[in-house]
């Protein structure tokens, strides 16, 4: 039982596949090879791993389950190494345009992938596990994630406080009207990181993180320089907006401007890629966690019924920098979900599944 | 919940406060709040103490001092509705500073002299002014035993100064015994819940017990006549009817509702 439990859950071992190519394109002085591999070989996992269809009911053995409960621990060794690697290279190699924009890609990818195993943390009841979760969304260039996320689940469904998009929203819209709002409560003037009470394990969790983040930035501008301080800062200024892109991707078109019953549903673009789920800690079986948001990544599996992507995380980020693609995209699911809120089309092993709305 | 009232007779507290009667009926009320009672009953024993001590809305708030997640936040109101839609639908409990007085104090207080500092807790503060609080009391209430579930009370006027310096001791006093009892009840409500919900058995609360008082899973085995990997079995189970990913953390929770 131990091996069949050790067999299902290998597949959270992919969470660790973006920090360890980081660290061995630091090693190799090839800086794309994590950004390149993540953006262009792992959509086509699908192909070889086809549908997740989840763990809710698998009982996992006892020493399996606690391993799973220890793999974001692990994973914050692994990318603390990697970032370490990283360092080491930027302090002993010179810095170009072109390695620059490669280390940016590279270190974009593995830190937007950080903020899935630090928002598990962060759902954590146990308080260190949540210092761990704030900290490492500061490592990964997003102090304020452990806030923006708190508020996103108590204001579900509601696009006027941007937690969800409008129909109408493009990802620039939505993305700039979110980020202006969570940086003026958090670190504008009167935010919460400066005049907020300690007493509050928000404030808290903010400050940890933003400390996290300058610490971070401050070891980049030791190893690299200016440039190294300047990698870090485009980096993180990124990570801000792929946050922001995904939280698009993740709600459109479920919001209170479009379906009245928005804010007691908790609707979400699910996606049922086992590879993607994997990858990301379950963060791609998104209503499942909006609905039971305490549930552990290696417990999620896709609600039956809910709206579901035609196309895994990596193309739909590239469609909805386009609108007219995003809407050409994403317009027929949509349709089609609430022609049909009880089905569910998965793809299976496609890559691509965006014609079966068009029928 | 019920709607602002209106005055119809105008007392001052200072009045109210030096009548004996008030420390009485105040006290008689708080014996009537026991666990037999249900949501509606406690809400209109909160409106009538709102009515004894001459006030517009009450709110009594309860929950876990290090909750980030906001999931352990219950309210029992009697204040005007439309105050509750938008304080609920704004998630404003995320920045009540009176709520945060709580965290870190147990002495009642005017609201008045609790700093809003940030834009949100400014807009927190303005809300609750305008639908009854424009002067308020807050009469915070703590766990025992180590436990961190808070409870606070909080009482408001639509009159400016109503509660002021002069009145607040004697306020205080009279509703700490009310607080104490509304917060009991809302325990023993949520540990209600807690049990219809994750259906546990006698054996997982013996379990949880054993874990509080720092046993392993070797010790549990041996007291019970089973093998380690057995326990280790059952804590998998018992950790994923609480949602939780720890055994230690299933303990804390279990205490916190007064389960163990």
């Amino acid at each position: 039982m131990v091996l069949k439990s050790c067999a299902s859950a290998t597949g959270y071992l992919t969470a660790l596949s973006a920090p360890v190519l980081l660290a061995v394109g630091a090693w190799l002085d090839k800086p794309a090879l994590a950004g390149g591999t993540v953006l262009l070989l792992f959509p086509l996992a699908r192909l070889a791993f086809g549908a997740f269809h989840g763990s809710a009911d698998r009982e996992w053995h006892p020493r399996v389950g606690r391993l799973l409960d220890h793999l974001p621990h692990i994973y914050v060794v692994v990318l603390a190494a990697a970032l370490a690697t990283v360092l080491w290279n930027l302090h002993t190699h010179s810095l170009t345009t072109a390695t620059g924009l490669q280390w940016i890609l590279s270190l974009w990818v593995v830190l937007m992938l950080a903020t899935c195993v630090a928002h598990e943390l962060l759902h954590r009841k146990n308080r260190t596990e949540r210092f761990l979760g704030h900290a490492l969304t500061g490592v990964a260039g997003y102090p304020v994630l452990g806030y923006e996320h708190v508020r996103h689940h108590h204001l579900r469904g509601n696009t006027s406080a941007a937690e969800w998009p409008k129909l109408s929203d493009s990802v620039w819209a939505f993305g700039g009207r979110r980020l202006r709002r969570i940086a003026s409560e958090t670190v504008g003037p009167k935010g919460m990181a400066w005049l907020g009470n300690s007493s509050s394990p928000t404030v808290r969790g903010l400050r940890n993180g933003l400390t996290a983040s300058l610490l971070t930035w401050a070891a980049f501008g030791v190893a690299g320089g200016w440039t190294g301080a300047a990698v870090y800062a485009l980096t993180a200024l990124i990570v801000a907006c792929g946050v922001q892109l995904v939280t698009y991707m993740q709600h459109w078109g479920l919001g209170d401007d479009h379906l009245p019953d928005a804010k007691s549903r908790e609707l979400a673009w699910e996606d049922d890629c086992r590879f993607e789920a994997w990858l990301t800690m379950s963060m791609s079986v998104h209503q499942t966690h909006h609905v039971d948001a305490g549930r552990p990544y290696y417990c999620l599996e896709p609600t039956p019924g809910s709206p579901r992507m035609p196309a895994g995380y990596v193309l739909l980020m590239v469609a909805a920098l386009i609108p007219p693609v995003w809407r050409r995209t994403m317009t027929p699911a949509l349709e089609y979900w609430l022609a049909h809120p009880e089905l569910s089309p998965s793809a299976g092993r496609r890559v691509l599944c965006v014609a079966a709305y068009r029928r | 919940m019920r709607c602002l009232r209106v005055m119809s007779e105008v007392r001052t507290l200072t009045a109210i406060t030096k009548d004996g009667e008030f420390f009485r009926q105040i006290a008689d009320l708080a014996m009537r709040v026991t666990s037999e009672l249900d949501a509606g009953e406690v809400s209109a024993a909160l409106a009538e103490a709102s009515d004894l001590c001459g006030a517009d809305a009450a709110a009594f708030a309860s929950f876990v001092k290090d909750d980030e997640a906001y999931e352990s936040y219950r309210f029992i109101l009697a204040c005007d509705p439309t105050w509750c839609l938008e304080y609920e639908s704004n998630a404003c409990y995320m920045h009540d500073p009176w709520l945060e007085y709580t965290r870190r104090r147990s002495e009642a207080t005017l609201a008045k002299d609790i700093p809003a500092r940030t834009t949100q807790q400014i807009e927190v503060v303005a809300l609750a002014r305008r639908f009854g609080f424009a002067s308020a009391i807050v009469v915070p209430a703590q766990s025992p035993q180590g436990l961190t579930r808070l409870g606070a009370l909080c009482l408001g006027s639509a009159q400016r100064d109503y509660f002021d310096e002069q009145t607040l001791t004697a306020v205080s006093v009279a509703l700490t015994g009310l607080v104490v009892r509304l917060h009991a009840w809302q325990t023993a409500t949520l540990r209600d819940e807690l049990l219809t919900r994750t259906r546990l058995s006698q054996d997982d609360l013996a379990l949880l017990a054993q874990q509080r008082q720092g046993r392993s899973s070797k010790e549990i085995a041996s007291m019970t006549n089973t093998t380690s990997q057995g326990v280790d079995s059952r804590w998998q189970r018992l950790n994923a009817k609480l949602g939780v990913s720890s055994r230690a953390t299933a303990a804390q929770l279990a205490a916190e509702y007064g389960l163990i």
